[in-house]
């Protein structure tokens, strides 16, 4: 009797489609998540290829004998850590100061009644769908204007003034988030006397951490892989993807004139790709545990 | 009492205005303006000389002759918008797929996170490029099948067309879904468990719910994706028209330069709106607000 139903609960039909649709669930993770990883052990192993394996038609994926000519070839041209100092200095500062100036405009716009508020609030929904394409022209020709284009200061002035590149979303995410905060906390101040300053000094920032590490995360990547506008207007900002570029292309140069010398292939290809996404990987690895944990605390959207 | 209250309304405003005024100066300067400007500059034939930039009236000369007579761009145009119309849905629907299963609670969830997170860190126009063009996405080719041959040599070829850009491109994609799956994910988050429990109670299966309870929950955040995709896809760099704009900004010729780059810019964004209203208009966007009416 007691092991008919030890028996029936092992096939009790809710459990076994739990476990048929959990399978499922994993199988499923599995399959995307082979096709998310793919690109990146592809682009690994192939950067260590060597000249033998390229023509082997046996050798898809995992190198027969691993070199590290690639690597030595791309060092040999260009200063890796410079070039990673000017991408840290580029990224991190136009970050920070983006960072800032959206938590500034979020919590405005979450604190405080104003007429123009949802003027304003549909002005950043409605930014976030023009295409810098539009934009870049005259802005190019504002800061040529200035004296800004070859500078630095191309990127920082617009990130300042909340227009940094994609500020928008990080705008609202700030204002979701300051709204999940209770106004209870900041009446409590106010009725002690606090200024609004003070309020937003001591109560707002110390309660933002999770938004601004999501931001920061989000704001210094995007910075960091951003090429297009960055030779537009700052032109030798000298950042690592920009760099491993134009490495690429001397070495092309240098392949085309002396047959001898080595051909700019795959696995060399794959090598600046590897090394201009390091720092990245680094970075997300150190990070990876903050960005979840604040991805499930800010909630980034909210209704 | 009154009084009092009125003059805290006051200084309420005043601060909002205070704490947004550095992005008020920063949309007039750096968004509004140079809206303003590149729809005047599209209006002319702009050049830049020795003493400085020289703006020439011709109306809608350089949008017509886009329009009708630039062939390189008109492709381009018609490609991309393809690209976006018909891989939008399909960035969208996959992102809701691996949000639902990254939203259960199943063992190394953080792990599986963790991998789909990855390619928004990474992601760049050259990346993607390269990776493209050495064939790191080509995990399978899906476009050599009896199925596809048969309709590219019978009359479904534009059908072929478009079965053939989704199936090449599914992999690569992908990697345009990371920001999607976070919102979807937080979306998900948010769903209130009892009523779950009411339709399990009710004997309600894992489809129905999805069907009924999920995916019309999930709404504003499919809108707020189906934006976001259309408007990530594009400006990003790998787009052709993207391209083509920067690179006949400094040119010299007829239909090139400023004036003629701000006219193509300008196609490109009426394109990309009417593209977003497409979508709304097929997922049915504002509808429930007529119903509460």
């Amino acid at each position: 009797m007691k092991y008919k139903k030890l028996w029936g609960h092992i096939f009790a039909k809710k459990i076994w489609k739990k476990r048929i649709t959990d399978i499922i669930s994993y199988a499923l993770l599995l399959i995307f998540g082979f096709v998310f990883i793919y690109p990146i052990v592809y682009m690994i192993l192939r950067s260590f290829m060597g000249q033998g394996d390229i023509f082997n038609p046996f050798v898809h994926l995992v190198p027969t004998k691993p070199v590290l000519d690639n690597y030595k070839l791309l060092f040999g041209k260009m200063n890796f850590l410079k070039a990673i100092a000017q991408s840290i200095y580029l990224s991190f500062t136009s970050s920070a100061l983006q960072v800032i100036s959206c938590g500034l405009t979020g919590y405005g716009l979450s604190r405080f009644d104003f007429r123009l508020k949802k003027v304003y609030i549909a002005l950043i929904i409605v930014s976030f769908v023009i295409p810098s394409q539009v934009l870049m022209i005259p802005t190019y020709l504002g800061l040529n204007e200035l004296g800004l284009i070859g500078s630095r200061l191309s990127f920082f002035l617009p990130a300042v003034l909340g227009q940094g590149l994609k500020s928008s979303i990080f705008i609202l995410i700030f204002y979701n988030f300051f709204n999940t905060i209770p106004r209870v906390l900041d009446e409590a101040a106010q009725i002690d006397g606090a200024s609004a300053w003070i309020i937003f000094r001591k109560i707002a920032i110390p309660l933002s951490v999770p938004a601004v590490v999501l931001t920061m995360i989000f704001s210094i990547v995007w910075y960091w892989n951003e090429s297009y506008l960055t030779t537009l207007y700052i032109n030798d900002a000298g950042t690592l993807p920009i760099q491993m570029s134009s490495v690429l292309s001397t070495l092309q140069n240098m392949a085309n004139k002396d047959p001898n010398a080595m051909q700019v292939n795959i696995p060399v290809k794959m090598a600046a790709n590897v090394l201009t996404i390091i720092p990245l990987l680094i970075f997300y690895t150190v990070l990876q545990r903050q960005f979840i944990e604040s991805v499930d605390r800010t909630g980034i959207t909210g209704e | 009492m009154k009084l009092k209250k009125k003059g805290m309304k006051k200084r309420s405003a005043l601060y909002g205005y205070l704490f947004t005024l550095p992005w008020l100066i920063g949309f007039l300067s750096f968004t509004l303006y140079p809206l303003v400007s590149s729809l005047f500059m599209s209006l002319n034939k702009v050049q830049i000389t020795g003493d400085g930039i020289k703006a020439k009236y011709i109306g809608l000369g350089n949008i017509v002759y886009a329009l009708t007579l630039d062939f390189e761009f008109l492709k381009a145009m018609v490609e991309t918008g393809r690209f976006i119309i018909v891989l939008t849905p399909l960035i969208v629907i996959i992102s809701l797929i691996i949000a639902l299963l990254l939203n259960k609670k199943l063992m190394f969830r953080t792990f599986f996170r963790a991998i789909y997170f990855l390619p928004v860190i990474i992601i760049s126009g050259e990346l993607m490029n390269s990776l493209k063009n050495n064939g790191a996405f080509d995990i399978i080719d899906l476009t050599e099948n009896s199925v596809l041959r048969w309709m590219d040599y019978s009359n479904f070829s534009q059908i072929y067309l478009i079965i053939e850009l989704l199936l090449k491109n599914v992999f690569s994609v992908m990697w345009f879904s990371g920001v999607q799956i976070l919102i979807y994910l937080s979306g998900l988050q948010k769903l209130d468990a009892s009523v779950y429990e009411a339709a399990y109670i009710d004997g309600a299966s894992g489809w129905q719910t999805f069907w009924k309870l999920t995916l019309p929950a999930m709404k504003q955040f499919t809108t707020l994706n189906i934006i976001y995709t259309i408007v990530l896809l594009a400006t990003f760099p790998t787009s052709e028209v993207v391209a083509m704009i920067k690179s006949k900004m400094f040119g010299k010729g007829d239909y090139e330069g400023l004036g003629y780059s701000s006219a193509l810019a300008w196609i490109y964004f009426v394109m990309i709106i009417l593209i977003i209203f497409l979508f709304l208009m097929i997922t049915g966007f504002g509808k429930e607000r007529k119903r509460v009416r």
